[in-house]
């Protein structure tokens, strides 16, 4: 089986417990990656106004550790031209442009209209949300999946969580996906 | 006894010889051949398979890999390996046109790779708790 390659648009690594879950399913190999310097940049600018009580020096060196972790995954925008992302509107452009340049097979993004604007591009590559994405993951690799859960969950240490409270959070960003888990689990 | 019950003992008594690991064989028309510590090797761990009844096939590790291969590997694009290999840090030779890494250092950047990035996860998770994100 080919590794799925997946654009991660801004919006699925904001939300914390979603960015670890995605973070931790490519460290575990489970999918290969595809960010650039503009989502990373949109990433740093909605954690900060979306995190308004926390201090966004710590925030910006959140992003700095996701550039990191990410670092041999951040690729230009590649040469695709206007013309064949052309109904993608302009400021959501360079997330599809990205994901033609780099072959990749899902965009994965939790803004609807991007998914039904890459959705519309025919062609092969999808676009889906983080929700669908895991749920995917799940199916294809649950193995995988359970060594993800397994591993977030031995990282909290401050305050433990069993792996079921830890379901349980992460059914907030991942419904579907949380949902799936506890019927496995069970 | 059955085929596989002799094979067992078979090999065992072979290990017995083999575990002082000699390298020269003597064949029975009197001449000796002298066989390569990883052959002495492979074989003994062949005779331990046998002997505890298991099965033992030979799988050929390639020694160079080409550039989409180590790609797969790291989980990584093609071009990316090859940044890597411009950059200076991945070591590769070049045949013809094409570029080959070694698998032993494919393996060992593979390592220090997965181990720099799983540092950073955890201590994203370590700040992320001291922060208060989670809560």
């Amino acid at each position: 089986m080919s590794t799925l390659v997946a654009v991660l648009d801004a919006d699925v690594l904001v939300p914390i417990l979603s960015c670890d879950l995605l973070l931790s399913a490519f460290d575990e190999d489970l999918y290969r990656p595809v960010i650039t310097a503009t989502i990373l940049d949109e990433i740093e600018r909605n954690l900060v106004a979306g995190f308004t009580h926390f201090d966004p020096v710590a925030l910006r060196g959140r992003v700095a550790q996701v550039a990191a972790a990410l670092s041999q995954h951040t690729h230009d925008e590649g040469d695709v031209t206007d013309a064949a992302v052309a109904s993608v509107n302009r400021k959501d452009r360079h997330v599809a442009a990205t994901a033609l340049a780099h072959g990749a097979d899902l965009v994965v993004s939790n803004d609807r209209r991007l998914r039904r604007e890459i959705n519309a591009l025919g062609g092969t590559l999808l676009a889906v949300t983080g929700d669908e994405f895991a749920h995917r993951l799940l199916v294809d690799q649950p193995d995988g999946i359970d060594a993800v859960i397994d591993a977030l969950a031995a990282k909290r240490t401050r305050r433990p969580v069993t792996r079921s409270e830890l379901i349980d959070q992460l059914a907030g960003s991942f419904p579907g996906f949380a949902a799936a888990l506890r019927l496995r689990t069970h | 006894m059955t085929k596989r019950l002799e094979d067992r003992d078979l090999a065992s008594d072979a290990l017995v010889a083999l575990r002082r690991r000699p390298r020269r064989f003597t064949l029975p028309n009197g001449a000796t051949v002298q066989f390569p510590k990883t052959a002495v090797d492979g074989l003994i761990e062949m005779l331990e398979a046998v002997a505890e009844g298991d099965n033992a096939t030979v799988v050929r590790t390639p020694r160079e890999v080409s550039t989409q291969q180590a790609a797969t590997v790291l989980n990584v694009s093609r071009p990316t390996v090859v940044k890597l290999i411009d950059d200076g840090v991945l070591p590769s030779r070049k045949v013809g046109s094409h570029r080959r890494i070694t698998l032993a250092d494919l393996l060992a950047y593979r390592d220090d790779m997965v181990a720099s990035r799983r540092a950073v996860l955890d201590q994203m998770s370590r700040d992320a708790e001291e922060l208060g994100l989670y809560d």
